[in-house]
């Protein structure tokens, strides 16, 4: 088959503005959960669910609005309200209770698990129930900013989405290093008796840094469906790669951010060139980030972008 | 009323396991206070109480004339105590500096807490070079330096102590100990301290206690306390 | 209605047993060796996917030249083509029950040999990661497996899968699916008496040594990397064992069945039993089975209860909610699990403990600096 020159040349950029978009996003959300394993220790499965819950919250909200910036503005409200009230509970009722009476991190993790099913399945039940629509994104126009050869284009999510991840990463990288909250978060995490010694309240900054991650998921909940329509298990569907992103920037801020965008690009990029020239199926692209994240977590488990030190290693 | 901290009747541990049986000891205003004791007979495990951090049984901890027993720790910091552990006594994943902007959490004021800071590096001019080392990476010593200095942040008017010149080389432990009692006598705090020195410790106090199995079997000055037969058997000897 | 309780029971006992050998085999690895083994599910599918690759080519092989079907395949396996559904619905015909015994034996066979080469893959990020991030890279490991067997012809013909594997029960008349319990049932007694036989062996006793400190383990002499290859190796096996029991029920291989689901529910099942308490498992095993049966809109209609419609549209969901509710009551209020773990019968935790006491004293350090 003969390959288009000019398809090829637009379907790249096309492929690397997705990818971009889309890696963005998965940088966004690896904000998150970076921020709640920072500072509880706890690899939280639960985190994808605050996604969906945000961007079914943006639906429902931005649907009784007519559109437009009002519209866009209640969605985003409401879904990261959503999202960190969704965290905040999620701590309360589950790992909070686990953290006091000394559960280790597995425990935490099962348990973290448990917290998305809860949540990603009464959500299922709840939209068959009550015969919801399963696909559904908010009632804001995404506007095409730019067309780049009729084929790629630059659209408001494009934007939103990598200023929005970069902002993130820049204000929770200054928060971690330069201020008071911040600084108390990681003492909280490094040594929480001590923390308290000092006169840190732990139980505030607890509460802080899941509002703050869930306010996040939701922040990228609602980006994601701004662009692409969201299903309840969307966020589930997300979650490895999430993963992916936090462990190959070893949960730092900065580290996710470009783990996440090397993983969309990855993703967009090399599904397209597979497609066009493989006649690979781009049903696999999905796995090239579930590889990288195995293939991270075995040789560099530390991660591979990263500007601080965590062991993730066994300590034998 | 001169005292700045009482027991009555304290019992703490952990979990169920009830260490401290009944301790009733005091600090006045102004005074250093020693805590002696063999190993396991729940020195630390008294202070823990005191601050709690370990779990109260029974009893009552009086600090300023206020019931403080129920008091959370981060509570009692910003009422005015201070407190070094003997271990996990500072934050390994951050730098020296802000292990101290840690113990000034409270402060709040930027320029109280840069001001505080200079008095700790003044007392340990050692720390100054390491400020931007993580704490986790210094030698046992310079921990402790950064323990005692992080507790010294927002000047408490009663400090507990828990061994802080263990593992200190000789010289400096008694550079240590002075640079307290300086601090002391500037800012009128009080000391209750444990000391595995016990001999070094009693000398420097106004008052002694000593502690066996989780209740008190001697008190007075540090010169009675020295002077009594029995108390040398027990485990004064083993420091000479 | 008899009947269809009877129904209802074969296929609570079939997945009880199903469940059970999972459950079984991750509580050796994670119960008793301490390894969270949460890839779980892609043992089990490499196990269904050898027994259903297998069966299926061997029926194929010796009933498509008796039938006089010609299966030509371009590309794509030849189990995959409409001829071989056509050979698959008429191989009774042609096959004896003896045959057809020899071809599920050979498949659960190869199951299991299957899953336990696959754990040697497990086995190299169990031995350098931490416990939670192993759980992770073990889950990642299972979907890149799903995702890749859904979209890939090869090896269980992508998204439509393998359907239609002949039962070794065809040419029995009546209650197929209560043999079908039984015969899984036989498996089930198989894996308990070994797991029970193995875990209270000096193996087993050297499992839990390597569970609960690794270097007092070690220091007593045993080679941790083996033993946890070891759990790993038993525990895919029964796995694999599993997945072809999984085959020859449904008759169908499915990409699509194995997703992260199933290694919630065998998690659930050791979690809410005792973990290290194959008792408990078992127990566990059959809650969760009964749960995931009953929960089920024909099961409900069959034993006369009448829900309304949106709720019955509801149940396959509202089950793992409940799932869910019940890992995290458990974790809170019974970590142990229903049964928890016995005590060892024999000293070899205190013999553990002096010999590390003893080695600590050695070396001068201070036993397990104690954190808070
Ligand atoms: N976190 C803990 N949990 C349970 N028991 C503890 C804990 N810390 C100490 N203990 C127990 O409490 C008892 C008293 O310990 P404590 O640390 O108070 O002694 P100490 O007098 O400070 O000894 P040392 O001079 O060695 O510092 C010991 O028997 C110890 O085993
Ligand atoms: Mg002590």
């Amino acid at each position: 088959m003969v390959v288009n020159a000019a398809v090829v040349l637009y379907g790249t950029i096309g492929s690397l503005l997705d990818g971009l978009l889309l890696g963005s996003l998965y940088g966004l959300m690896a904000l998150g959960l970076t921020l709640i394993f920072r500072v509880t220790k706890i690899a939280n499965f639960a985190y994808a669910e605050y996604i969906t819950y945000a961007g079914y919250a943006a639906f429902a909200v931005s649907s009784m609005l007519a559109g437009g910036v009002t519209a866009f503005i209640a969605g985003l409200v409401a879904a990261m309200a959503v999202g960190a009230v969704a965290s905040l509970f999620s701590d309360e009722l589950a790992f909070k209770p686990l953290w006091h009476r000394g559960a280790d991190s597995l425990t935490l993790l099962v348990a973290s698990m448990g917290v998305g099913f809860v949540m990603r399945y009464s959500l299922l039940g709840a939209a068959v129930f009550a015969n919801w629509p399963l696909q559904v994104q908010p009632n804001v126009a995404n506007p095409v900013l730019a067309t780049i050869g009729g084929l790629a284009y630059v659209s408001g999510a494009h934007v939103a989405a990598v200023v929005a991840a970069i902002v993130t990463a820049v204000g929770m990288h200054i928060l971690f290093t330069k201020t008071r909250t911040g600084k108390a978060m990681r003492a909280t995490a490094s040594n929480p008796v001590l923390a308290r010694i000092s006169g840190i309240n732990i139980y505030y900054i607890r509460r802080l840094t899941w509002l703050l991650a869930g306010a996040i998921g939701g922040l990228a909940g609602f980006l994601y469906s701004y662009y692409n329509p969201l299903n309840p298990e969307s966020g589930w569907q997300m979650l490895l790669w999430i993963f992916a992103a936090a462990i190959m920037g070893g949960f730092t801020f900065y580290g996710a951010l470009l783990s996440g965008i090397i993983l969309g690009l990855a993703e967009a990029v090399m599904g397209f060139y597979m497609s066009t020239f493989l006649h690979i199926s781009t049903a696999y692209s999905p796995v090239i980030a579930l590889i990288a994240l195995v293939l991270v977590l075995l040789f560099r488990p530390e991660g591979v972008i990263r500007l601080e030190t965590h062991m993730l290693r066994r300590r034998v | 009323m001169a005292r700045i901290l009482e027991t009555r009747d304290l019992y703490g541990g952990y979990g169920k396991m009830v260490i401290i049986n009944g301790v009733s000891i005091y600090v006045d205003r102004g005074e250093v206070v020693a805590l002696v004791g063999p190993n396991g007979s729940g020195k630390s495990t008294l202070l823990k109480t005191i601050y709690g951090v370990a779990k109260v049984f029974k009893g009552h901890v009086v600090f300023d004339n206020k019931d403080v027993t129920y008091v959370p720790p981060e509570a009692k910091t910003a009422l005015g105590m201070g407190f070094v552990p003997q271990t996990d006594n500072v934050f390994p994943d951050l730098t020296v500096e802000e292990n101290l902007e840690m113990g000034g959490y409270l402060l709040r004021d930027e320029r109280k807490l840069r001001e505080a800071m200079e008095v700790v590096y003044n007392i340990f001019p050692q720390l100054r070079d390491l400020r931007h080392v993580l704490a986790g990476a210094l030698s046992g010593g310079q921990r402790k330096m950064v323990a005692v200095g992080r507790a010294l942040m927002t000047m408490p008017k009663l400090l507990l102590m828990d061994e802080p010149t263990a593992g200190l080389a000789p010289k400096t432990a008694l550079e240590l100990l002075d640079k307290l009692m300086d601090i002391k006598r500037e800012t009128n705090a009080s000391i209750l301290i444990v000391e595995q020195h016990a001999r070094r410790a009693l000398e420097i106090s106004d008052r002694g206690y000593v502690l066996v199995s989780g209740r008190i079997a001697a008190e007075g000055s540090g010169r009675d306390i020295l002077s009594r037969p029995d108390l040398q058997e027990l485990f004064l000897g083993k420091h000479g | 209605m008899a009947t269809e309780l009877e129904g209802i029971l074969a296929q609570w006992l079939t997945y009880f047993a199903i469940y059970g050998i999972m459950a079984l085999s991750f509580n050796i690895e994670y119960g008793f060796t301490g390894i969270p083994n949460f890839g779980k599910v892609l043992f089990v599918a490499v196990g269904a996917y050898a027994a259903g690759v297998l069966a299926s080519t061997l029926v194929l092989m010796l009933a498509a030249p008796a039938l006089g079907v010609e299966v030509v395949a371009s590309g794509e396996p030849s189990y995959c083509t409409a001829a071989a559904k056509v050979v698959f619905s008429q191989a009774g015909q042609v096959l004896s029950t003896t045959t057809l015994f020899a071809i599920f034996l050979a498949a659960v066979l190869a199951a299991a040999v299957a899953g336990a080469a696959t754990s040697i893959v497990a086995s190299f990020p169990a031995l350098r990661l931490r416990e939670d991030f192993l759980a992770i890279t073990l889950l990642a490991a299972g979907e890149i497996l799903r995702l890749v067997t859904w979209t890939s012809v090869w090896p269980v013909c992508s998204f439509n899968g393998i359907s239609g594997i002949p039962s070794p029960f065809t040419h029995f008349l009546g209650r197929v699916d209560v043999l079908y319990a039984g015969l899984s049932l036989l498996f089930l007694l198989a894996a308990w008496f070994y797991t029970e036989y193995a875990t209270n062996s000096p193996w087993g006793r050297a499992l839990k040594a390597v569970r609960d400190d690794e270097v007092a383990a070690e220091v007593y002499g045993y080679n941790v990397a083996s033993i946890r290859m070891q759990s790993l190796l038993v525990g895919s096996a029964l796995a694999g064992i599993a997945g072809a029991l999984l085959v020859f029920y449904s008759g169908n291989v499915n990409a699509g069945t194995f997703r992260p689901d199933m290694t919630f529910e065998v998690i659930a099942a050791v979690i809410l039993g005792g973990a290290a308490n194959n008792l408990g498992t078992l127990l566990g095993a059959a809650v969760i089975s009964a749960l995931l049966i009953l929960m089920n809109p024909s099961s409900l209609d069959a034993l006369g209860v009448t829900l309304p419609q949106g709720l019955l549209n509801a149940l396959p969901y509202l089950k793992y909610v409940i799932l869910g509710i019940v890992i995290l009551l458990v974790l809170m209020y019974r970590p142990q699990g229903v049964i928890p773990e016995g005590p060892l019968k024999t000293p070899i935790v205190e013999k553990t403990r002096r010999k590390l006491r003893e080695y600590l004293a050695r070396v001068g350090g201070q036993p397990g600096a104690g954190r808070q």
